[in-house]
């Protein structure tokens, strides 16, 4: 306990300087030259400490072949999402210079963070406690702490960035922590390297949101965990087949499938999408708190609504859901149409017109949109 | 699965990888390239405040400060690189000037992109332009520093009246919106 506890001393201290001190000196060749000593000092004391100690790591080729399964997948997916969501330009330097100085400045850190995580473990192979505390150093370690109240500035802000930023990142030490565990270095640092390296060789990469971000963050950790880890029992155990069918990742595929198909439905990539009915104004048709699936339409669809139909517009910077009591025509002979809240006394003040109409309401889904409502509220 | 097969299944992938490499090289100018990577624990630039000043008289409406007596102004921030800038300037001597500070919250020192600051303004720039309100901006260029932990830089989008303009325009030509788009690059 003695040899970690000088590390996880080393560790602490490390975030504490680049926290309060290093951030705010500014130091000239700080990436380049400092934070890798730095490192290179770290990893040199922890490999020094573990020297007496062993892992060993069974099926090494079987496990290694499945974990590059399993992240080339990811990659193939990863890229494929931005012919959805679009890709955006990484800003990093593309000169080969400006290449390798990255990879040597944020990619070596993430090496010799893992030379030391594996010296941590195996120094107290045996102790949980030791397993939870590499987790949380880890996580701080791979934390920005600059501005970092301002992620929390109100509701929203707080919430996005811990589902995209913070979540993502206990997971990521979490997976890291098993994977060294089960296999040694050699597998963190493969899991490290592709993750963390395509935004630095590549010059565009998808155009995720916050959600997107969040759901790769939390299903990529869970995915190569599942699949480990019925490797590492089949090569550790001795299991009945009945047994290792358990810990089958062909099990979790429906899980997994669900979870990709809910996450498009959410966010609108098919044709319907569900809406949180935010207010009362189309009582008694449906209410605050309730779900409406909108079927998005295309302009032939658009000039066939007529009236009667419930729409869901933009007007303004909101989207709003009314009933079309009327249609007419502007100066040009465009279609706009009336509309009203079943529950208001008066007509819309502005009128629709077809480019502003999103989708039509297909059903409604009682009560379901009310933790929507209840974050929204929060939130304002 | 056996070694073998697990083999032949990562040379699979890796040729898929390889092609999805060729295909994204070939088709770079038709994909749907939307801006600028924003937030990472390393990339963090982001538009941190707009403050304006006009000479209209201030009142405060609702928690937001409106100009009276010169129309409306009005900012938003909409992402990390991006802002819309609106104002309504009735006669020729009234004029907004919106102060912009760009952080830099990341690890890494950056410098503002070739292709810098953008205007959705077509008029920007342009001899002898028509609008009744012009859009300008003072203080940033292409190659800028803005350096990590915290650098901040500075500079100003003014809305005036154009002084061409000798006829009394319409309403709807006193009132203007722009939307300005920030890029930022890694400092070589």
């Amino acid at each position: 306990m003695k040899k970690n506890f000088i590390i996880y001393s080393l560790l602490i201290g490390y975030v504490l300087l680049d926290t309060f001190v290093f951030s705010s000196l500014n130091l000239p060749y700080y990436n380049e030259i400092i934070n890798p000593a730095l490192w290179i000092m770290m990893c040199g004391i922890s490999i020094y400490l573990s020297q007496d100690s062993s892992l060993r790591v069974k099926g090494e080729k079987d496990k290694t072949q499945s974990l590059l399964i399993v992240l080339i997948i990811y990659i193939i997916i990863y890229f494929l999402l931005g012919l959805i969501f679009g890709f955006e330009r990484t800003p990093y330097s593309k000169e080969i210079f400006g290449i390798l100085k990255n990879l040597w400045s944020f990619i070596g850190i993430l090496f010799f963070q893992e030379f030391i995580r594996e010296a941590l473990i195996k120094n107290e192979k045996k102790k949980k406690i030791n397993y939870i505390l590499i987790v949380i150093v880890f996580t701080l370690l791979n934390m920005n702490f600059y501005n970092f109240a301002n992620h929390f500035a109100d509701l929203q802000t707080s919430f996005t960035y811990t589902s995209s930023v913070i979540i993502p990142t206990i997971l990521e030490s979490a997976i890291l922590t098993y994977l060294v565990y089960i296999g040694g270095v050699k597998f963190s640092i493969i899991y490290r390297a592709f993750v963390a390296i395509p935004p630095f060789i590549v010059p565009i990469i998808p155009d995720l949101d916050w959600f997107g971000l969040a759901l790769v963050g939390v299903v990529l950790p869970l995915a190569v965990y599942v699949y480990m880890n019925y490797v590492h029992v089949n090569r550790t155990e001795r299991l009945s087949k009945r047994e290792r069918r358990k810990y089958n990742p062909a099990v979790y595929v429906p899980v997994f499938a669900f979870i990709a198909l809910l996450a498009g439905f959410v966010i609108g990539l098919f044709k319907y999408q569900p809406i949180a009915v935010m207010s009362g104004s189309m009582s008694p048709t449906f209410n605050r708190g309730d779900a409406v699936v909108i079927k998005k339409l295309d302009t032939q669809d658009k000039n066939e609504l007529e009236v009667g139909d419930i729409i869901q517009f933009v007007s303004g910077t909101k989207y709003v859901i009314h009933r079309i009591v009327d249609v007419t025509n502007d100066d040009y002979g465009n279609k706009l149409f009336i509309t009203k809240g079943d529950h208001n006394n008066t007509i819309d003040i502005d009128k629709v017109h077809l480019e502003n109409v999103k989708g039509k309401v297909t059903f409604v889904v009682p009560f379901i949109g009310y933790p929507s409502v209840w974050l929204s509220g929060a939130i304002s | 699965m056996e070694a073998r097969h697990k083999n032949i299944l990562i040379m699979a992938l890796i040729a898929i990888v390889l092609i999805m490499a060729v295909g994204y090289a070939a088709f770079t100018t038709t994909l749907t390239i939307n801006g600028t990577a924003e937030i990472s624990t390393k990339w963090d630039i982001h538009i941190k405040s707009i403050t304006p000043s006009a000479t209209a008289t201030a009142t405060t409406q609702g928690g937001e400060t409106v100009y009276t007596s010169a129309g409306s102004i009005k900012h938003t921030i909409k992402d990390n690189y991006t802002a819309e800038f609106e104002a309504v300037l009735l006669s020729p001597s009234e004029y907004v000037t919106y102060t912009v500070v760009v952080e830099n919250s990341g690890t890494i020192n950056a410098k503002v992109a070739p292709n810098g600051i953008t205007f959705s303004d077509a008029t920007m720039g342009t001899t002898n332009p028509t609008d009744a309100i012009l859009f300008t901006y003072e203080g940033i260029a292409p190659g800028d520093q803005l350096n990590a932990n915290g650098g901040t830089d500075t500079f100003t989008v003014t809305a005036t009246y154009n002084p061409a303009i000798t006829s009394q325009p319409s309403a709807a030509q006193l009132e203007k919106s722009v939307t300005m788009t920030l890029n930022y690059i890694q400092t070589a």
